[in-house]
């Protein structure tokens, strides 16, 4: 669990002070785990008089809570309480309003009660509870307390939901992809089929897997490069999301297997032969088109990867059975580990105790810092540990992607001293780490053999460090997320301010040649730019965007001056776009500062070409991979010779259709359609369909084909 | 000094919990929640008491307690992480020799965390164990008991309950401090109860008597069977309204609590009738406003046919506003009832949620009298679904309580499934519970505010009113 | 070297300490909980004890194993210096 009380605090104080409200935390047994915060005087005082505690002890027993309500302290004297999802019994309570006709009865009251109070101007402080703002309140109660609950770590994350099906999968040894699609399934209530397409000899590709309600009915449907929605993203070699896809031409293909999805996603999947898989899904009654579905989907296509990489490998490798179940062992506790110094720990031990030579060392990329955690065993001082250095350098600052083959386990063999194996670690062509393990002598059968072994591994552990490498981003993540939505709720300028910053500045880093985690940072410290930089750095004293909004604010503020250095480009970015937006845009308005002549010089000719391409993107709408055949449609039109009969087949091609579909469609017989296409493909200069396709897309979106 | 068990209800039986540096045998059958309640004892005393502690497991892998404990939201491995706790996987033999051992593993464990408490789950095991010195068995726990007393550790030995002769003491309870004793046994035949029982603890006068206890999301809640006797919040509240049973009233001793919610179970084939007639006629002569929800078996005839029979001239009251009915089936009612019969049966959930709330609320609000509420819980069962009355029940006993309504609710218990039914008790102040065994039918009252618990009556028919006695 | 049939055993050995760092057991404690030969387990846990993975304590019947953390190194430059935390 993460324990963010600070946030929480600020959280409370926030909404405290928004609301003139008093509020508190209880837990399952009525204690308060938070302490009240707010000026609500007459709420104050009841709980110091202790008035309050028999009553969060009767709600605390009695009651179970699933939606916020109201409660009356005294009688017409109401606090809201409301459940912190996640956390059953905790509770979040805040108060108090008054009713207008109980106000006499309460002062009465009061009086009574507590001795030496002036219950007048307590009375008056205090604000009264009206139809209206009832429901106001209640929902205000709500959203803080849902705050809360994420800050408390409430909540299932998709990092992981997707460790769990991982889990799952590789528990089972047979029938891994369809166990895997289920698993899926039950965890996305959105969608509600999902497949795998795979390459048969003939060329054709056929619905291997399908799970989901409804969808045996195209297991095993075969279809054509180019032929529809599934096809086309053979040709595309792109993930691509469809909605509303019933009216699509395309659809004829589903609606052959009586099969109506609504809604289409579709991933290809690069295996290491170089064989295209498709993993595919969708929903039968929704647009799959949130983000968080999206987001979802994407992490299901990466995992399938692994998944279908790992049982092509174990295929090759089936002669070593006992090794098998090794791996499944393996690659469970691989991806149930919590951090990266387990998963490291595991790898180090196994690649030691398979190797058994004199050492073995795994080396983890720090991706936020330039350095790396080495996990060590054996000895590797001397000439070992410069071997080590100078493997981590190699890998881990090749300033390109590596080339596949480097990508593998191999054999380094050294001079005058045994070799060693290098196996990296790495997920999506993304180096993440390294193994070092020590051999007894020269490369001989035996240690050849642990080769395929260590890659399956090292296919796992990438995807492993992956996950774990974003549970533990996804901590600062979130409590980013929860400050800015703070903002979102108590202060309708700063987040304008915060947005509008925000966005400016991802459109402009992304010109210019910066690295990805200044990105990063210069983007967070737009988001929180209205929190002090002492409070940041405190909250999250590892990262470096709190430097940032240091120094950028120095920047904005007059008069402050940098004397010995400069401040860093960073906080000069993170100045002109917060300046930029509190300007309202104004360009004139832009702070100036002697030494950020240039990059606000670059800045502005960056608004200026961009006001420039907002207005010709309005004129042609951006291209995308989901988009309609509109386009690809003009493109036919107007860029090729072709006759009209000739653009009408070429245009159905393109929406995926196959030739009997064609001549059914333009009332021609399939022959002719055969005569056309060759037509086609000729004035085109390509020999096939595929390629006919492949090259009005890049007419289309490159704007550069040659005729 | 007296170290907390990290269960309050716990620590109240043990007047503030163990005496510091106690030995203490944990016993139960298997299932009773000994691994649980040993860890609960070990993370609270770290987390709320910063005591660090070490669990010796004989027979489990640590792993699979890190996960089993996961349930309770209790993440150990953090704690290891911390050097709070360990959770140590070892054989009976290993420890007991590392612990005689000069800075054996057991000293330097405890020396390496600064532990104050220890579990050891099982003490059992020891049994069949012989030590260098020729010590057999039990011998061996008095060693262990001397050992961890040296190093000052409030320890918890967990038992497994063999089950053997009960009435010899076992050895164990006269070489420890103290004894703890889970057990779980049937109840009412409908569920099983889990009781907890301390029959010895030297240093600290214990509240003696079996204690309720359950395992919750959040590990092991205990109830004091003092806590059950008197439910404060009502009987603080003195006031008793009768029955119009005379036998009911004195099992009560006087009536029903006011504010209060009580239960009718009654079993399909019992007739309830009479009984509720009689509440009913009581509470209209003591001049109260009634609430009624109507079933689909109870038609406004037949109600009113019933209320003839006590004299009740039900047709006036729902005329003067006194009576007022819910309806979910939109039967026919007389002329002149109108504003009386709430049509309900077009509501959804949420909006017959937000009636209760406001309609039903602001109608006794403004009538400044006493009312009384008959809720047929099976048609809310029936008309809108277990998980309405799950979710919504706590908060309209709550309502009621706060209005001072007094309220009878019928219920089905055996239809409704165990664990509503054990829901639906826990929420209700009382409850009365009616069945047919063979020709005869029975009554027992099984739960009430101030704790008064009966035996079963027979209920018998007369022919005056109230029509109904209990022998 | 372990012939190859016993890696599937050597890896559920491994897995086992690495899950219960705090595995405290002699080989016959072993082969109660796992459920394996002690003939088997015996050049394993030898073999892990070897290449420093376990730790063995005591001798005979009584000797118990347990997990030996790996060297760690938190913050490891190309530049720095190999002497682990």
């Amino acid at each position: 669990m993460i324990r963010s009380f600070d946030l929480i605090e600020e959280l409370q104080e926030m909404y405290a002070s928004h609301y003139s409200l008093t509020n508190f935390i209880t837990d399952e047994s009525g204690n308060i785990i938070m302490p009240a915060k707010g000026n609500n005087a007459l709420f104050n005082l009841l709980l110091v008089r202790g008035a309050v505690k028999e009553i969060i002890e009767t709600v605390t027993k009695e009651f179970e809570l699933s939606k916020p309500f109201f409660i009356d302290i005294l009688p017409g004297v109401y606090a809201c309480i409301a459940p912190v999802e996640g956390h059953p019994g905790t509770l979040l309570w805040s108060g108090v309003k008054i009713e207008q006709s109980s106000r006499d009865m309460v002062k009465n009251k009061i009086d009574h009660l507590i001795d030496g109070v002036e219950v007048d101007r307590l009375l008056s402080q205090t604000s009264t509870l009206t139809l209206e703002s009832k429901k106001e309140w209640l929902l205000s109660v709500k959203k803080a307390a849902n705050m809360i609950s994420q800050l408390k770590g409430g909540g299932v994350s998709l990092f992981s939901e997707h460790l769990k099906v991982l889990q799952e999968a590789f528990k089972a040894e047979e029938g891994n992809v369809s166990r895997f699609l289920y698993s899926f399934l039950e965890k996305n209530s959105r969608i509600d089929f999902l497949g795998i397409c795979e390459p048969r000899l003939d060329d054709f590709y056929e619905v291997s897997h399908a799970a989901g309600e409804d969808a045996e009915q195209i297991q095993g449907a075969s279809f054509s490069p180019g032929e529809g929605f599934l096809g086309r993203v053979l040709l595309t070699g792109e993930q691509a999301f469809w909605e509303g896809i019933e009216k699509d031409p395309k659809y004829t293909f589903f609606q052959k297997y009586h099969f109506y999805p609504k809604s289409l996603f579709c991933f290809p999947i690069q295996l290491r032969d170089g064989t295209l898989s498709l993993f595919f899904g969708g929903s039968r009654s929704s647009e799959v088109n949130t983000d968080t579905v999206k987001d979802s989907i994407k992490n299901m296509a990466m995992l399938m990867e692994v998944i279908l990489s790992a049982e092509s490998l174990q295929k090759e490798n089936s002669g070593h059975l006992s090794r098998q179940s090794a791996l499944a062992d393996i690659s469970m506790m691989l991806v149930s580990a919590p951090d990266l110094k387990k998963i490291s720990y595991i790898l180090v031990d196994i690649s030691m105790s398979l190797v058994k030579g004199p050492f073995s060392a795994v080396m983890l990329k720090n991706p936020q810092k330039q350095n790396m955690m080495l996990v060590s065993r054996g000895n590797i001082k001397g000439e070992r540990g410069s071997y080590l250095k100078r493997a981590a350098k190699d890998y881990f600052t090749a300033t390109s992607d590596l080339p596949p083959d480097r990508l593998v386990p191999s054999m380094k063999k050294l001079e005058g001293s045994p070799a060693i194996i290098e196996c990296p670690l790495h997920f999506r062509g993304e180096i993440l780490g390294l193994i070092c393990a020590g051999t007894n002598g020269h490369p001989n059968q035996e240690t050849e053999e642990l080769l395929p072994f260590l890659h399956t591994l090292s296919l796992i552990a990438g995807v492993s460090l992956q996950l774990a490498g974003e549970g533990q981003e996804n901590v600062m993540e979130r409590k980013i997320e929860i400050l800015h939505s703070s903002i979102k709720e108590f202060d309708a300028e700063t987040n304008r301010i915060a947005e509008e910053s925000f966005k400016i500045a991802r459109e402009f880093t992304g010109k210019l040649a910066l690295s990805e985690p200044l990105i990063k940072n210069i983007l967070i410290a737009c988001k929180v730019h209205c929190f002090s930089h002492e409070y940041l750095a405190e909250k999250f004293p590892e990262a470096e965007f709190p430097q940032i909004v240091k120094d950028g604010t120095g920047i904005l503020a007059e008069g402050s001056a940098f004397k010995n250095e400069e401040p860093g480009i960073g906080s000069q970015i993170f100045a002109l776009a917060v300046s930029y937006a509190r300007n309202e845009g104004d360009m004139e308005a832009i702070i100036v500062r002697p030494y950020m002549k240039k990059i606000r010089q670059e800045f502005l000719s960056y608004l200026e070409d961009s006001q420039v391409v907002e207005q010709e993107l309005t004129l042609e709408p951006e291209s995308s991979h989901a988009m309609g055949s509109k386009s690809v449609e003009s493109t036919i039109k107007n860029h090729m010779n072709l006759s009209s009969r000739e653009k009408e087949v070429l245009d159905l091609v393109i929406q995926g259709l196959n030739n009997k579909e064609i001549a059914q469609e333009l009332y021609i017989s399939e022959h002719t359609v055969k005569n056309h296409l060759t037509k086609i493909f000729q004035k085109l200069n390509v020999p096939d369909r595929t390629q006919a396709i492949s090259k009005v897309y890049q007419l289309t979106y490159n704007g550069s084909a040659n005729p | 000094m007296k170290v907390s068990t990290g269960i309050r209800g716990l620590d109240k039986v043990l007047d503030g919990g163990i005496p510091q540096g106690s030995a203490v045998v944990l016993e139960g059958a298997p299932g009773t929640g000994k691994t649980t309640l040993g860890m609960q004892f070990l993370y609270k005393g770290i987390v709320d008491h910063n005591e660090p502690g070490i669990f010796f497991t004989f027979e489990e892998f640590p792993d699979q307690i890190y996960e089993d404990m996961k349930s309770y939201g209790w993440d150990l491995k953090d704690l290891e992480r911390k050097n709070m706790l360990r959770v140590i996987g070892i054989s009976p033999d290993i420890l007991l020799e590392q612990m005689v051992a000069n800075d054996g593993l057991f000293e330097q464990l405890v020396r390496e965390i600064d532990g104050k408490r220890i579990v050891i789950d099982s003490i059992s095991l020891f049994e069949y164990l012989s030590n260098e010195a020729g010590e057999k068995g039990r011998s061996i726990l008095y060693t262990v008991r001397n050992i961890v007393r040296k190093f000052g550790l409030t320890s918890l030995f967990i038992q497994e309950d063999d089950n053997l002769d009960k009435s010899k003491i076992p050895f164990e309870h006269f070489i420890a401090d103290g004894v703890i004793r889970l057990s779980l046994k049937e109840h009412m035949n409908i569920y099983r109860k889990r009781t907890l029982e301390v029959t010895k603890m030297r240093g600290t006068k214990i509240k003696e008597g079996e204690h309720i206890y359950q395992i919750t999301d959040s590990g092991i809640y205990l109830l004091l069977a003092s806590q059950i006797v008197t439910d404060k919040y009502i009987s603080d509240n003195n006031e008793k309204i009768k029955t119009g049973i005379p036998k009911l009233d004195s099992l009560l001793g006087g009536g029903m609590a006011k504010g209060a919610v009580y239960m009718l179970d009654t079993n399909s084939k019992a007739n309830y009738r009479h009984i509720v007639g009689a509440i009913y006629a009581e509470r209209v002569k003591a001049g109260n406003r009634i609430l009624s929800l109507l079933s689909s078996t109870q038609t406004i005839t037949e109600l009113k046919a019933l209320m003839d029979l006590y004299g009740i001239n039900i047709d006036q009251l729902a005329k003067e506003k006194r009576f007022y009915f819910i309806e979910h089936y939109n039967r026919p009612f007389p002329a002149g009832w109108e504003g009386s019969v709430f049509q309900v049966q077009d509501m959804k959930n949420e909006e017959y949620d937000l009636f209760l709330r406001e309609k039903c609320t602001s109608l006794i609000k403004d009538n400044h009298e006493d009312w009384f509420a008959y809720y047929d819980l099976s048609t809310i069962f029936n008309e809108r679904g277990a998980e309405y009355v799950l979710r919504s029940f706590a908060k309209e006993t709550a309502f009621a309580r706060s209005v001072g309504m007094t309220v009878l609710v019928l219920c089905n218990f055996k239809e409704v499934g165990v664990q509503a039914a054990s829901f639906l008790e826990r929420t209700s102040n009382g409850v009365f519970k009616t069945w047919v065994d063979g020709s005869y039918q029975y009554m027992q009252v099984t739960k009430s505010p101030d704790g008064q618990i009966s035996k079963p009556y027979l209920l018998e028919s007369i022919d005056q009113k109230p029509y109904i006695r209990l022998v | 070297m372990v012939k190859r049939e016993h890696l599937s055993l050597e890896m559920e050995c491994l897995t086992l300490f690495q899950s219960n760092p705090y595995l405290f057991e002699t080989i016959q404690g072993l082969e109660k909980r796992l459920g394996r030969r002690m003939s088997d387990l015996e050049p394993i846990l030898e073999g892990l004890t070897a290449q420093g993975i376990l730790q063995k304590t005591g001798e005979g019947a009584l000797a118990y194993f347990r997990y030996k953390e790996p060297a760690v190194i938190a913050e490891f430059s190309f530049t720095s210096e190999l002497e682990p935390l």
